[in-house]
């Protein structure tokens, strides 16, 4: 296998994934961000998209809006992050213990609807019906609201900020070269253009997400919002969806008793601050779950939004010429999908380098 | 030709755009059916703000707008709305929605009232989001407006024709209204039967957007609407209580007219019974 210099414009989850898979490979790292390497929350910046998310892996329960590709992809990336969470420090949060889904009684209805979209696709083996007994076993403080749930044996959760800790401390060092907080002027093929001077690559991976508008027009922003809080005294331990017909709102469980609450999904580039509206929600639904929530406190409030094409699944785009290489578009499947997307992407790169021009814009799916 | 306020429209369906699984599946389910009214809301749909990307999506079908007001509470904010709707898509439509219970999604009728009159002395061309009420209807068609909606059960409950009486009242108390059933259509069989009722269009959001194939439910709505307009036009057969041959009995072989004889003779004899 050749060993090929690679600059990675863009370290959100796609272009961690893909250096740090890139390294494994024995392929040579740069990477060129506009953030600065860690948030300390003294920056003026917003928060990046990958660092807001909720870092859920569950390509079943996604199937309830998502193509089943997104849910083959997120199935194929559940061993690698179990190998990635392996190579990376403890301090990494990598949980696989399932996911839960559960209705108030009046919207059961909803869950139906799950179940129905899991048995168009042959899916029906990979949930269980458990019973208030069982649930009493696995999540205790949410059988006193729920009489019985669906158990998502083989779905996870990260949590990014983790994640992204480990990476600066462990896969950075690595890498021949970091730019972050540095403004990226131009990417064309081989070559990156910052504000302090040109870089020259075997490949450039454009891992920008929405930055890459102006590259990529048919790319859009979803917003989402999500609340993070912390709760003491009780205690969920698995990602939750709760069903409903107007939201389907979904809490993940984060280190230090903390939970983040998310999100909502609103076709609008609007980064403005969470709204009263969508706090409500969120928050109720949180609060719906067990009544001793109230007593939680909100750490923080969060808005960011999704790049997503129009099907709203990812794209890998190579440049005919070579030198290039785009990945995009994937909208609220970061986590879930971004290890096998890297993996495919690389695969490919290898296929093609000296080989160029056989490649335009390729979704290379076929295989999954 | 449907004419709908001096505009001619093939289709009798109209659809909402909320809830697809991408934009994508809501164009294809859009073209698939043919339909040539869309309706989106304004307030959540970031039109107000900064970022427009579906809108330019949605402007690319070859479609006309009808934005709603859908997650107003108040006179006022639905006002405010229907302002920023006609500067956005450049139309005087406004599909009034005034939502009265959060539960039900059940829109206010007093708020709907009060609306409209202002609405409508501004220039815009309502068509009012409302129950099934006739005195509601009546109050509304004497401020001037056009079109009713009336809903065939709460927005998104599925639960089809609720009050099959109250929307033969209105189709009968306003027969040169156009009338547009509006939210809770959940099968195409009962978009068709709205329409052989006399209905002049249907429009619908969540049985097409939550449906497994949603572009081949589209289709499905479009199919049933047109039969259900043709059977309307037509002119259904009057239903009766008691089975009529649609063969005449003159003509058929001698033995059944013999065993149609007797049945008939033994039914006389019996009666004959009661009778005496």
């Amino acid at each position: 296998m050749q060993e090929l210099s690679l600059g990675i414009v863009g370290a959100g989850i796609m272009g961690k994934m893909v250096g740090l898979l890139a390294l494994k490979r024995g392929h040579r790292v740069s990477y060129f961000d506009n953030n600065p390497m860690l948030f300390d929350g003294t920056q003026d910046k917003t928060i990046p998209c990958s660092l807001v998310a909720a870092g859920m892996l569950s390509p079943f329960c996604e199937l309830e809006k998502a193509d089943l590709i997104i849910s083959r992809l997120g199935e194929e990336s559940l061993p690698l992050w179990e190998e990635i969470s392996r190579d990376l420090s403890r301090s990494f949060y990598f949980q696989k213990k399932g996911g839960i889904v559960v209705s108030h009684p009046e919207d059961k209805n909803e869950v139906f609807n799950l179940k129905r979209k899991l048995k168009q696709h042959n899916l029906e083996y990979v949930y269980e019906e458990i019973p208030k007994t069982k649930l009493d076993s696995f999540e205790p403080d949410l059988s006193f609201n729920f009489k019985e749930a669906l158990y998502f044996p083989n779905e996870g959760h990260v949590d990014p900020l983790s994640f992204h800790k480990a990476f600066v401390e462990k896969i950075i060092p690595q890498c021949t070269s970091s730019h972050f907080e540095t403004e990226v002027l131009n990417i064309k093929p081989y070559k990156i253009e910052t504000t302090k001077g040109h870089h020259s690559f075997d490949y450039v991976i454009d891992c920008r997400g929405l930055e890459t508008k102006k590259d990529l027009d048919s790319l859009r922003g979803v917003r989402g919002e999500v609340i993070k809080v912390q709760a003491q005294g009780i205690k969920i331990s698995r990602p939750v969806r709760l069903m409903h017909p107007r939201y389907q709102i979904y809490v993940v469980p984060r280190p230090m008793n903390s939970y983040l609450i998310g999100a909502t999904t609103i076709e609008s580039e609007d980064f403005s601050p969470v709204s009263v509206r969508s706090a409500l929600e969120l928050l109720s639904a949180f609060y719906s779950l067990n009544s001793s929530f109230s007593e939680a406190r909100i750490l923080e409030m969060n808005v960011q939004c999704r790049p997503a094409f129009t099907n709203n699944n990812p794209k890998i785009i190579f440049n005919k010429e070579g030198g290039l290489i785009r990945v995009n578009g994937l909208y609220r499947h970061g986590y879930l999908t971004s290890p096998k997307l890297a993996e495919i992407l690389l695969n490919k790169m290898n296929d093609t380098s000296g080989n160029n021009s056989s490649f335009s814009e390729c979704c290379f799916w076929e295989d999954l | 030709m449907w004419d709908l306020l001096g505009k001619k429209f093939k289709s009798r369906f109209l659809l909402g755009t909320s809830g697809y699984p991408s934009p994508e599946i809501l164009k294809k389910s859009v073209l698939d059916s043919e339909v040539e009214i869309v309706t989106m809301s304004l307030r959540r749909s970031g039109a107000m703000s900064e970022g427009t990307a579906f809108w330019e999506i949605l402007k690319e079908l070859p479609v006309h707008f009808l934005p709603n007001t859908a997650g107003c509470h108040s006179v006022k904010e639905a006002v405010t709305t229907a302002h920023m709707a006609r500067e956005v898509f450049n139309t005087n439509w406004i599909k009034l929605e005034i939502i009265g219970d959060d539960y039900n999604l059940q829109p206010d009728p007093f708020a709907l009232v009060e609306g409209t009159k202002i609405l409508l002395e501004e220039g815009f061309e309502v068509f009012p989001y409302m129950t099934d009420d006739l005195v509601l209807a009546e109050k509304l068609v004497d401020l001037g407006v056009r079109i009713l909606m009336p809903w065939a059960s709460p927005i998104g409950s599925g639960k089809g024709l609720i009050n099959e009486y109250a929307l033969k009242t209105l189709r009968n108390r306003f027969p040169d209204l156009n009338l547009i059933i509006d939210a809770g259509i959940g099968k195409p069989s009962e978009a068709a039967r709205a329409m052989e009722m006399g209905y002049d269009g249907v429009l619908l959001n969540t049985a097409v957007s939550q449906a497994l194939t949603p572009c081949l439910m589209a289709k499905a709505f479009s199919e049933t609407i047109k039969g259900g307009r043709k059977g309307f036009e037509a002119g259904l057969m009057e239903e009766r209580d008691f089975a009529t041959p649609s063969t005449p009995v003159v003509g058929t072989p001698f033995w059944h007219q013999e065993k149609n004889n007797e049945k008939h003779s033994s039914c006389e004899k019996k009666n004959d019974l009661f009778t005496s």
